[in-house]
Formats: structure tokens, sequence, C-alpha cells
């Protein structure tokens, strides 16, 4: 049986189930439903699925338990690629022990700041209103963050100095890191960044600095990692940071790249072909990137509508999720935001009946973004710094990435790997929530079918006795 | 110091291949069986008594019942003004009409009767005294009939 032809059985069996439960079809599979296709893509499907079995807070209920109580798990699956991708690129060298150079008594690994910045987050200060939503942990003096990207941050203002990186978040010091902004003896270029291995890991392997930086970061929490999926969407906070528009082009091609790797089958080879872009795929993301600076996003209902969130929308739910101390809290600020913004993206509508179709798709927009913005975790500078640190011992002090497209393609493995996994956890939440519903569904199909049964056996006897038609259409409930 | 396994496979999704649309879709579609119980048989004597006292089917009573109800399903009963005639409610007729014509004349009922029904035969023996003897089928029975 073809895709498209299981899909219908699907929708079929709910219909057939809603009728049987509730009296009469109330599912239709038109163009609301936009997986009945022979498309691939399962989390678009599974969303329409359980739109058709409960609709909008069942799909709420999808992001809460991918964003709070799957994050462990999220965190680890992505660490585990990292070190995975990283111990595969160490392989290709012949010495897996430190070489002298990056040793604390070496000369250190040196790039650029741009190097491994490719959304110029270095140049928001992490106190300021933008940074607040950007960095995961602000601490008074930032230099002793547990967040990398703060910690780097605070490095680069203290111009000159040597800081140790790894103590504040696992007691034990992993690299050394010092910026200089220009070099007195102009043999490195300016804004260099000077990284070596701690004393303490002089004598140990490549792999196990490796492991110990991947276990020292932190990927993500939930307060910022929903941010940035509104951001993806809508552009909010690169309209209140002023983005440039080169950014946010880079950014619509990254989507691109992730989006062909999602879709892609396990057996697919990752080909140049996916790092590179149509022509109507570069006009697309030309108006992705005139929208998201702009703040805005078009939705279709009867009429095109420009809808958007606001800025202090953004930052007041980050700050209602990050108070929240339990994962229960986390929840119910989870889903009041969801709910509020969705509202929000609804009343632009100005047609009444679009309202409920705009909060559908608003929630499963997201939903369809929850992996991109994972992926995209991983073009941070808290996760290039070691990359960039393993391709120059391995492949020599010249090798760099020139862009995100260029990381992303000379670590097409890890990228697809990564993409797979947080579409599985994804995907493993909806079937979940899908199949609970089924079954509800199911067991009051079973019930209804077993009270038919019965009562079609009662009135079947009365009849055989002489019991009038009236009476039995009255005990069927026939009006 | 921690140590990756790279032969592990990630343990989410269990059996299911959660990257194959088509393996997510017999998960699904599996999830919709209901299981099924047997009818409990009519009590054979209530059966033969009752069954004489059937009115039978009806091709227009049943139209009618099926009109009369049609607009539990939000459908428009009568004539709408200005349309004509509910030609919905003429398919309705035009529709039962020919199932029940076609099941009164020409359907067909065959009925199969297990082996083992108890029978009780009377007769004479050599000396004309009558014998009784007792027993039960030992095959399976075949019978035709009409629908009503």
């Amino acid at each position: 049986m073809s895709v498209l032809n299981q899909k219908k059985k699907a929708f079929g069996n709910i219909a057939a189930l809603r009728t049987l439960t509730e009296g009469m079809p109330s599912l239709k599979t038109s163009s609301s439903f936009p997986s009945i296709n022979n498309n691939g893509d399962t989390t678009t499907f599974l969303c329409d699925l359980i739109k058709s079995l409960v609709g909008y807070d069942a799909l709420v209920q999808t992001i809460t338990d991918t964003l709070v109580y799957n994050m462990p798990t999220i965190e680890r699956e992505i660490k585990n690629a990292l070190k995975i991708e990283l111990k595969s690129i160490v392989s290709c060298g012949i010495d897996p022990s430190l070489p002298d150079f990056i040793k604390s008594s070496g000369t250190g690994i040196k790039f650029t700041v741009d190097k491994i910045d490719f959304t110029n987050l270095m140049k928001i200060d992490p106190n300021s209103e933008g940074g607040k939503i950007q960095y995961n942990d602000r601490t008074t003096n930032l230099i002793d963050s547990k967040d990398f990207n703060t910690f780097l941050y605070q490095t680069i203002q203290n111009n000159g100095s040597i800081e140790d990186w790894g103590y504040a978040s696992t007691n034990n010091n992993i690299l050394l890191v010092a910026f200089n902004s220009t070099d007195v003896s102009h043999i490195d270029p300016n804004n260099t960044l000077t990284v070596k291995a701690h004393p303490t890991y002089d004598t140990k392997t490549l792999t196990q600095l490796n492991n110990d930086y991947i276990d020292s970061i932190s990927l993500f929490n939930t307060e910022n990692l929903l941010t940035n999926i509104i951001n993806a969407i809508f552009g909010t906070v690169a309209n209140f940071t002023n983005k440039s528009l080169k950014q946010l082009e880079n950014d619509a091609k990254t989507n691109t790249v992730i989006d062909k790797i999602l879709n892609s089958d396990n057996k697919d080879v990752i080909s140049d072909k996916y790092f590179s872009f149509t022509n109507e795929e570069q006009n697309k993301h030309q108006e992705e990137a005139k929208n998201r600076k702009a703040g805005v996003k078009t939705i279709t209902t009867s009429n095109p509508v420009s809808t958007s969130i606001s800025f202090a929308t953004v930052t007041g739910f980050n700050q209602t999720i990050s108070s929240s101390t339990t994962l229960l809290g986390k929840k119910d600020a989870v889903s009041t935001s969801l709910n509020q913004m969705s509202n929000q993206v609804a009343s632009a509508a100005k047609n009444p009946v679009d309202h409920e179709a705009v909060k559908l798709g608003f929630i499963q927009e997201i939903i369809n973004t929850i992996t991109k913005t994972v992926v995209n975790s991983i073009l941070s500078p808290k996760v290039v710094a070691i990359f960039i640190i393993n391709y120059k011992i391995i492949y020599g002090p010249t090798a760099t990435f020139n862009d995100p497209i260029d990381f992303l393609k000379k670590n097409k493995v890890l990228v697809h790997n990564i993409t797979k996994r947080i579409g599985g956890i994804i995907i493993q939440v909806l079937l979940n929530i899908a199949l609970k519903k089924i079954a509800e569904l199911v067991a009051a199909g079973a019930l209804k079918q077993q009270i038919d049964k019965t009562q079609s056996n009662l009135t079947q006897l009365l009849s055989l006795i002489g019991v009038s038609q009236n009476m039995l259409r009255q005990i069927k409930g026939f009006l | 110091m921690s140590n990756v396994n790279t032969d592990k496979k990630s343990e989410i999704g269990g059996s299911v291949n959660l990257a194959s649309i088509s393996s997510i879709l017999n998960v699904i579609n599996a999830a919709f069986n209901i299981p099924k119980t047997p009818l409990t048989p009519l009590p054979p004597p209530v059966l033969l008594s009752g069954s004489k006292i059937r009115v039978g089917v009806t091709a227009s009573v049943i139209a009618a019942r099926i009109i009369a109800r049609q607009s539990e399903a939000g459908m428009v009963v009568g004539d709408v003004f200005g349309d004509g005639a509910n030609t919905s409610e003429a398919m309705e007729v035009i529709r039962i009409e020919e199932i029940i014509n076609s099941l009164l004349t020409e359907a067909k009922i065959e009925i199969a009767i297990a082996p083992g029904v108890s029978v009780t035969v009377t007769g004479i023996g050599n000396l004309g005294a009558p014998v009784i003897s007792q027993g039960a089928t030992t095959t399976i029975a075949s019978g035709t009939g009409v629908i009503r």
C-alpha cells in the first residue's frame, strides 16, 4: 500500500471511530491536513493526526513535553553525537596524544573570533536586553559563568588576559583561553583567540580533552530554546538586535540545509547538492531574511496576514520560564506562553473563522522548527571552538571554517546524525501522544460496539416475543 | 572522564524505525484494531415461535424512517424553497427500494446445521410393539430460505 493510501487509511479509521462514538462524521481530510500526500515528512503527518484526534491542546502538550521534559535527553543525544564526531576527526590523525603546541607550555591554537562566531553573538553584551535571552548563564563577573559563550564574551573584554575554562561547570580546568585585539609583533591578525590545554591535560589524549570539554558546556535551556524558535519563525530578536540581511540570509541557508537533511532517508548519501542552492531557494532566502529583519511573518488564511511576536512578549515569557524552579512550573509557564502567543498571532487574522486555523498553524510551525533550532545550536561559538581546535590539530594551522554552511558541509555526518536523533525524539513524543489518543478512541469505539451488540441482541429477542416496533426503536434510541 | 561507546545505537523509538514513515504508519494503523467477540446465539424455541409474528420488510417504511431522521445528520428535510423538490430524499427512496427489492426477490439464504442435533425416532418392532430410539445427527445438514 502506498504511503498516501496508508495515511488515508489512518484518517479514515479516525473518522469511522469518531462516527461510531460521536454519532456523525466530523472529520474532513481536506487542505487543512497538508500531510495527505506521498511525502515522507513524519512530523507533519503526526501533527495532522493529533489535530484530527484532539486538536490544539495536544499539540501544545507536544511542545511542552519536548521543551521541558525531553531537554536532558536532547542535550545528551547531541553531546554523544559531538563526541563521536570529534573522535572520528581525531582518529584521522596518527598520534592521539596532545601535540606540544597546544599543551600549556606551547604557542597554542590561534584563530580569529569571526571563525567561530558566525552569528556575531560576541558583539552582544550578556547583560543587555538582547543578551539576556541569548546567553544561558549570566554571573556577576561573567568570567565564572557555566556557559562557555558568556565566558568567551568576558574573555574578549579582558583583552590580553589568560582565562581558565572548565572549573565553574566541572570543578576541573580544561582550557586556557586568551584574546588579543591587536598583536604588537604583527604576526597574528587582530581579534585573535589563543587556546591551550590546561596543565592538567598536558599528559592526556586529545579525545579525553574533547570529551571533558563537551561535558563542561551547557547547550540549551528551555527558555532560550523557545526564544530561538520564535526568533527563527518571526525574527523577533533579529529585528531587535538589528541583524544584517546578510546574516539573516545565512540563517535561511542553514535552515534549508537542515531541512534537506531532515527530509532525507537514512540511507541517502549527504552529497554536495545538500549545501548548494537553486535560484528559487536563494529568492526564498532573501524573502525570509527581509521578513525576519522586519520581525514579521506572513500567514495565509482567507487573505495573507502579516503577524509578529513582540520583543517584550519574548523577554516576558523568557523570564517567566527561567524563574520557574520546578519542571511542572516550567511546563505551565511554557504552556501559558504558547497560548498567549498563539492568541496574539491569531488576532492578526481579521476573520474570526480563521483564528483556530491560525493558532493550529502557529503551533505546528513551532513543532517543525524545534529540530532546526536545536541543530542550529551546534553553530554556536562554544561548539565551533572545539571543532576548529581539532581541525587545526589534525589538518594544520590554516584549516578553518569560512561560514556556517562550510562548517555544516565539513561536518555533514555530525549534522545528519544530530538531525535524525532530534527528529526522532520529537517524532517519539508525537507518536506517544497520537497512540494514547488513538487508544482512548479505540476503547470508546469498542465499548460502543459492545453496547450496540447487546442492545441489538435484546431488541431482536423482544421482537420475537411480539414487542412493538415503536417500543424497539425507543430502546435503540431512535427518534 | 567520559568515554563514548560509538557502537551503541540510540534507544529512542525502541523497535519502531522512527526515520521511516511506513514504519510509523504501520504502528498507527495497527492501533485501530478493535477485538471482536462472537454473537450470542438466539434461543431456538423463541426464534421458531417469534419468526411467525414478524411483519416483514417494506421499502417505503424504511425510506420513510430514514427521511424522518435525516435532520439528525444536519440534512435539510422536505422541499427547499426555490430549489424545487428535495432530490436527496427522492434518491433515498430509490436507494432503499432497489436494495429491498433485490433482497426480497433475488437474495437467497443458505443455512448449515452442524452435526450432533439430538433426534428421537419412533417405529414398530418385529412383534408390532413401538420402538423408540434416540441419537444424534452425524453429518452437516443444509437448507435454503428467502428474506421476507
